[in-house]
């Protein structure tokens, strides 16, 4: 069996590698540096699941989110919101374009692997 | 609501004021120009005049010439009456001549019978007229073969009886024989009369005239017979005549000799005559009748009498002597060729002309006055009276006038004048109501009321502004040098402003905000809403307005504007808070994620993976610590505790230095910089470190925002102001225009930075604090098509 593909989306190099670092061995793991790479990328090829940044430049994770969630073919595709903004207001608006779940960093590792897991069952 | 007792607007009042003085002193009413009555009754009394005027000249032009002909028809009349009588005489001495001469030539050489025919046909029994004698004078040896020359004549003597003598052969009679008209009377034909002169009978010394017939025996002539008449009779009838026409007669013979002069009255002296007329005949006999060098011939007249003509003629003559002025009638006889004439006074004939005219005319004068005085009293009592009577109520009673009579035009103008009149006091109080409710709003606005002359520089305003002001109030005084002593000094050039905008055509309403300091040294704020009225060019005549007191608003104002940026203060100071967590957040996730990679695989893990962990969180370390760094500088600068540590340093050093430190990125991204330097030194009194921060800091944002292969340039140089220039310019995206100084602030950075590149955000606000720390100034410029420019300037001193 094939392992779950997953699409990262972060402009931080850093948030990348720790990504990389954590679900390399269980899962095929692409990563984008934006909201419009990811778009491009999700077309190229569907992911199980997304990882998404909120505050990056060209286009911010929350409206990657939105579009794809308002598109018939990746409406049902799962997103985790990863974001170093902590407010309430923020997961909100993540919550509201229709991310599936939202974690701020820096969050704990088996946190988002149990997240990950619920969320590709 | 007792309206009477509001108290006029303030203003209300104010406005008028001004408005009242701008009126000219009307000038002095002319009563009779102003009076319609009598513009009437001047209007009548033209109309009279003219009446009589024209009434005066029908008459004189067209009746007076038609009494006059009247008048010239009764003299010719009467004249004619005298002339028939005349004529009548004369018929009979010329038929008597006719009838001796018949005589004498049927009964041939009998003297017999010829002397008891003759008298009984010259002077019948009972006859009454004017012949006194006559007789037949044969031609030599005609009658008698032995007597040369003899006469059968008859005479009257003293006592009327007719007495037969031959004064040719006897001896006790006169011999006196008027024989002039022998020879004429020799070449007459038989049915013709020869009339002799008027002479003085030597007999009867009576005056007398002879008419002569010649006796024909076939182609024989044989004689004369002659009838002498005496004058008195016809004299008397000319003289009856005038005496009729009431003035003189005379009688003119064929030679121009008087057969009777002019009434003694008229004296020979006054007789002048210096003109052709038909007084010829007068002339020949040296006489001189007057004519006055005005005399006129008026008309001659051709009547028709009885079958014969008579030539009639008239003359208006002036005597000079007695300035009379007279009138002359001629009349020509045909058969004597002699002249009647009448010398009457002109005033005789005009004198009733004149008088009927002069009655005409008082008749008339008097009836028109009549209906004067009728249409004057109409007037009075239809129109005068009753409109006095409506201008009295008018002038004594402000209130509905009353008019008794219901029908006429003055009871509907006065129904009009009381519906306007009703009109008129609803609209009063309505203005009143209005006045009140908008003094009240005035009032409750706390706003004041101003009017300013543009021409004579005149500004009032009203109690209420007074108040605004803090002035005690004075009514009618220019107020313009009160205003300029309460305003700010600072806001003086507002009222050069509003002059400004006076002489702009374009504004009619205009607004100012102004301060003026109170007696108290207080401030209080004015607003002026003035509405400026122009003439047709567009100059201003005068303005209107409103003071309000704004203080309140501004004090309002104020605290809001502080409340605002206390707002935005908090505001920006979550943001950055907020940016803050975020920035910090990244390398301790770093940090946190790479530690608990350690720990989980510390024993799993090769010595080279665990190696890189520490790597990380060295590195991740490294960067919290630049960014606690940089807070800390940017939180020093803010609270003004940041130390400069100024020296004389070379400021192109600086450059090849920064240059050098990120020589490694320059390297990477195939980035060239190409540095001009107007001196090969530019030395200046800086703190040396920040300014290395400073160019470092913009030198790593060229690099981040540069495209691979690209250049970055960079100028220095020292202008006239004694500052250093730092120009730095890269190839990357240009910064939109808004975000040109949006840059500067802590945690922004362009939108469209690649995705690659980000730094702390705090870079462009650190180097700004350090610059303007050093009293210079940075800025970023857009560039046209790519990349952005940076600029500082430094003093040197």
């Amino acid at each position: 069996m094939d392992k779950p593909y997953i699409l990262a989306v972060d402009d931080e190099e850093l948030n990348l590698i720790i990504l990389a670092e954590l679900l390399s061995e269980k899962y095929e793991l692409s990563c984008v540096k934006n909201g419009l790479n990811c778009l491009e990328s999700v077309s190229e090829r569907r992911p199980d699941l997304i990882l998404m940044d909120v505050n990056m430049p060209t286009m911010n994770g929350i409206e990657a989110c939105f579009r794809l969630k308002n598109q018939a073919s990746t409406k049902t595709l799962p997103i985790i919101m990863l974001s170093a903004l902590a407010s309430d207001t923020e997961s909100q608006s993540g919550l509201k374009a229709g991310a599936n779940a939202y974690l701020s960093k820096p969050f704990k590792t088996d946190e988002l692997l149990k997240i990950i897991k619920t969320h590709l069952a | 609501m007792n309206y009477s007792k509001l108290s006029r607007p303030t203003w209300l009042k104010h406005l008028n004021q001004r408005t009242s003085k701008a009126k000219t002193t009307p000038s002095k009413p002319n009563p009779f120009k102003n009076s319609i009555l009598n513009k009437v009754r001047l209007a009548i009394f033209l109309c009279f005049l003219s009446a009589i005027i024209c009434s005066n000249y029908f008459i004189s032009s067209s009746v007076i010439p038609l009494l006059k002909d009247a008048a010239d028809e009764s003299t010719v009349k009467s004249s004619r009456e005298v002339i028939e009588k005349i004529q009548q005489e004369l018929t009979i001495a010329k038929t008597l001549a006719f009838s001796l001469a018949t005589i004498a030539s049927n009964l041939p050489n009998d003297k017999q019978t010829l002397y008891q025919l003759l008298p009984n046909i010259i002077s019948p029994e009972g006859s009454k007229n004017a012949v006194v004698g006559g007789g037949i004078w044969p031609e030599p040896y005609i009658f008698d073969k032995q007597l040369e020359r003899s006469s059968l004549f008859w005479g009257k003597n003293t006592q009327g009886e007719l007495v037969f003598f031959d004064d040719y052969n006897m001896n006790d009679v006169p011999s006196y024989h008027e024989e002039g008209w022998y020879v004429p009377v020799r070449k007459l034909s038989a049915n013709q009369v020869h009339w002799s002169k008027s002479y003085n009978d030597p007999y009867s010394h009576q005056r007398m005239v002879t008419v002569s017939a010649p006796i024909w025996r076939g182609t024989e002539y044989i004689g004369v017979s002659t009838i002498d008449i005496n004058l008195d009779r016809i004299l008397n009838t000319i003289n009856n005549g005038a005496s009729l026409l009431g003035g003189h007669g005379f009688l003119v013979d064929n030679d121009g000799h008087f057969i009777s002069p002019p009434n003694k009255a008229i004296k020979q002296s006054d007789i002048d005559l210096q003109n052709e007329l038909s007084f010829s005949i007068l002339r020949k006999n040296n006489e001189r009748f007057m004519v006055s060098k005005k005399q006129q011939k008026t008309h001659k007249a051709s009547l028709n009498t009885n079958g014969r003509r008579d030539n009639i003629e008239f003359f208006d003559v002036y005597n000079e002597a007695s300035g009379e002025a007279l009138r002359i009638i001629l009349f020509h006889m045909n058969d004597t060729q002699w002249t009647l004439g009448f010398i009457t006074p002109k005033n005789l004939f005009m004198t009733p002309v004149y008088a009927f005219v002069k009655k005409t005319l008082i008749v008339q004068a008097l009836i028109l006055i009549f209906f004067l005085l009728i249409i004057y009293f109409t007037l009075e009592k239809l129109i005068r009276k009753p409109f006095f009577k409506l201008l009295n109520q008018l002038e004594n009673d402000n209130k509905f006038i009353k008019y008794p009579n219901k029908h006429d035009e003055l009871s509907v103008f006065t129904t009009l004048f009381n519906k306007r009149y009703a009109q008129l006091k609803n609209s009063k109080k309505e203005l009143r109501e209005n006045s009140a409710y908008l003094q009240r709003a005035l009032d409750s606005a706390h706003a004041g009321t101003l009017s300013f002359n543009a021409e004579s520089q005149y500004l009032d305003w009203d109690e209420k502004s007074s108040q605004i002001f803090g002035v005690p109030h004075q009514e009618d005084s220019n107020k313009f040098e009160v205003l300029k002593q309460l305003i700010h000094p600072n806001d003086l050039d507002k009222i050069a402003l509003f002059k400004g905008a006076l002489d702009d055509p374009g504004i009619t309403d205009y607004k100012t905000e102004y301060r003026i300091c109170l007696p108290d040294k207080s401030l209080r704020w004015i607003q002026g809403s003035i509405k400026i009225l122009r003439d047709d060019n567009g100059k201003a005549i005068s303005c209107n307005g409103l003071h309000l007191d704004l203080t309140e608003r501004k004090t309002t104002e104020a605290s809001l504007l502080a409340k605002e940026m206390a707002e935005k203060s908090n505001r920006l100071k979550s943001e950055f808070l907020a940016h803050m967590s975020h920035e910090l957040r990244t390398p301790m996730h770093g940090i946190l994620s790479f530690a608990d990679f350690g720990i989980k695989k510390s024993d799993t893990a090769s010595r080279e993976k665990l190696s890189q962990y520490f790597q990380y969180i060295q590195t991740s370390g490294q960067r919290l610590l630049g960014l606690l760094n940089d807070l800390l500088d940017l939180s020093k600068v803010e609270a003004g505790k940041m130390l400069l540590h100024k020296q004389r340093s070379d400021f192109n050093t600086i450059i090849d230095n920064c240059c050098r430190e990120q020589q490694q990125k320059l390297i990477d991204a195939n980035i060239d910089v190409q540095i001009t330097k107007n001196k090969t030194s530019l030395h200046a009194n800086i703190d040396a470190l920040r300014i290395t921060q400073v160019i470092c800091n913009l030198l790593s944002n060229s690099i981040k925002f540069s495209p691979d292969n690209s250049i970055i340039y960079i100028n220095t140089s020292q202008n006239d102001n004694e500052q250093l220039c730092f120009t730095m310019t890269n190839e990357g995206a240009p910064i939109p225009a808004n975000e040109l100084e949006s840059i500067f602030d802590p945690f922004i950075q362009s939108q469209k930075p690649p995705t690659e590149h980000k730094g702390t955000g705090l870079g462009l606000a650190i180097s700004r604090e350090f610059i303007e720390a050093h009293n210079g100034k940075i800025w970023a410029e857009a560039n046209k098509k790519k990349g952005a420019t940076f600029k500082f300037l430094l003093p040197i001193k």
